[in-house]
């Protein structure tokens, strides 16, 4: 289906005493122009990416897809508290930058991408989102190359963030920008292929397609912690041949995408399935083959 | 699928591209579209604070253009596989691009609008010249129009007459991909394409003149531009048959 060639990503797990990480001199030296009035988000979508494409050859035509549950969390929120508390106009830059697409456009320009430019949501799978559609356009011969990110930022203060996300009390948070560049499968020099991506329209449904899996193939298996409250039972204990996988990030949406780059950091053989629920009842699922260890 | 979000304008133009890769790639045998834009506070504050709104009425490609109306609207498509030759109005190609010259304004030379109405043509395995009419994005912002125009113009050798519909629905934004293309397919059988509303005087900068009165059309092919905040462009193009 998909070959993953290259991986870059960058992730932080929220202090809840320190507060949120200042990105700004990471996010400059991501950037090979200074790029101004630039909100938290576009800083990470730009350190992941440039991550990722670090030393790899990004066709011409490559598409740039990136999914994210809420986009520009903390600037949407800046925008809409001044203007309900303080009746304020929002400035152009910012009001810009509360457009889901607007990260898109500056890691293209960073990036000197000019084709497929796609912003998606669903959930905690919105990566997969990324990845499906990614997957069509390289099927139809549209890009022939994709540049997938995840990007989740927190916001402060955490109790408000963990209530918007669906999150228990307490509940570890973390961020991260995960970006993956995919290919048509056959790549000598991949590092894993995806091989199935699946939309399952409910937990029944999930377990149906868990039960087709070969059971003689051991299969790690990674599941958000909001992945976890979404089931009523767990999965891992219905099929032998499932064992868990734990990333060791926090809870985010884009958790799935950062537990497949950690898993493919791991140097893990077996094929990695990642689950991830959908705020509809949907799950959708990824299965990557890891090609050795990196 | 998803939600493309964010109220980028090309949004459900290219809703309606992964639409269509769905079905060719046999993910999907028919695909809903649905295009949903409301009015909100946040929306009309910040075209408010971009300078962007008009302020009386929306004058696409016209001398005295001054900015945008908003509008509001919900549209549905459902898309479906078929013969080449089924009658009707059949989404034939299409493509999208990202044009990295300024977040919020194309560029003014036209070249990456020039470049995605090209590449949807080659898409779709057409000539500039098979194109019977283009339905514009047609902000009638100073600044797009003479984008658009400039686009069109290096496109075409022969620009195919053209309208916007924004001046009669206001600018809905994230699903006007799906509502003007819905008209457009609406308008097609009728045998009649209307004139650019709210045009009425040329302006020389831009070198074009769109659509002042109704066009008389039959089966061919149609091209449907759509271009949005961050670069985002796209076109789609639309074959119409008996």
């Amino acid at each position: 289906m998909l070959d993953i060639i290259a991986i870059g990503d960058q992730y932080q797990t929220v202090d809840p005493d320190q507060g949120l990480a200042n990105l700004r001199a990471a996010a400059t030296a991501a950037c090979r122009e200074r790029f101004r009035r630039i909100d938290r988000f576009t800083q990470m979508a730009l350190i992941g990416s440039a991550q990722c494409i670090d030393g790899a050859d990004v066709k011409h035509d490559a598409g740039l897809y990136i999914g994210s549950r809420f986009a520009s969390l903390g600037n949407i929120t800046k925008v809409h508290e001044q203007m309900i508390c303080s009746g304020m106009v929002p400035k152009p830059a910012n009001f810009i930058n509360t457009l889901s697409n607007s990260a898109g456009y500056f890691v293209a320009r960073n990036l000197g991408l000019r084709h497929r430019n796609l912003f998606v949501s669903r959930g905690d799978a919105s990566v997969v989102a990324a990845l499906q559609l990614a997957a069509m356009d390289i099927g139809t011969g549209a890009v022939s190359q994709a540049l997938v990110g995840a990007v989740d930022e927190a916001v402060l203060p955490l109790e408000h963030h963990r209530f918007r996300l669906g999150l228990e009390t307490g509940t570890e948070v973390g961020e991260g920008s995960h970006w993956l560049l995919v290919a048509p499968e056959g790549r000598a020099d991949s590092l894993a292929s995806i091989t199935d991506m699946a939309t399952l329209v409910d937990e029944r449904a999930l377990d149906q397609w868990l039960n087709q899996l070969d059971p003689a193939t051991e299969y790690r298996v990674s599941l958000s912690p909001w992945t976890q409250q979404r089931m009523t039972s767990s999965c891992l204990q219905n099929w032998p041949m499932l064992k868990g996988f734990d990333p060791a990030l926090a809870a985010y949406p884009g958790h799935a995408a950062g537990a497949l780059i950690r898993y493919l950091q791991s140097g893990e053989n077996s094929p990695l399935i990642v689950i991830a629920a959908d705020t509809d009842g949907r799950f959708h699922a990824v299965v990557t083959w890891p090609k050795g260890e990196l | 699928m998803g939600r493309f979000k964010g109220a980028y304008c090309t949004a459900t133009a290219n809703a309606i591209l992964s639409a269509a890769a769905a079905i060719r790639t046999g993910v999907s045998d028919h695909a809903l579209v649905v295009g949903l834009e409301t009015r909100n506070d946040t929306t009309l504050a910040g075209f408010h604070g971009m300078q962007l709104l008009a302020q009386k009425n929306m004058r696409p490609f016209d001398r005295q253009r001054d900015g945008l109306v908003l509008g509001e609207g919900c549209g549905v498509m459902l898309l479906s596989k078929c013969e080449s030759d089924d009658p009707g109005v059949l989404l034939q190609g299409g493509a999208s691009n990202c044009d990295t010259f300024s977040i919020s304004a194309s560029n003014p030379d036209g070249s990456t609008i020039a470049a995605v109405m090209a590449d949807a043509l080659d898409r779709s395995g057409i000539a500039p010249s098979d194109i019977q009419a283009i339905k514009a994005h047609g902000t009638a912002t100073p600044l797009n129009d003479v984008g658009e125009a400039a686009g069109m113009r290096r496109a075409f050798d022969n620009v195919p007459p053209f309208f916007s519909l924004k001046a009669a629905l206001g600018h809905t934004l994230g699903s006007c991909g799906v509502m003007e293309t819905l008209l457009v397919a609406a308008a097609l059988p009728e045998g009649r394409l209307p004139a650019s509303a709210g045009f009425s005087e040329p302006d020389p900068g831009l070198g074009v003149v769109p659509m002042s009165k109704l066009l008389a059309v039959g089966p061919g092919h149609y091209l449907l531009n759509f271009f949005g905040f961050g670069g985002n462009n796209s076109s789609l193009i639309i074959r119409y048959q008996v």
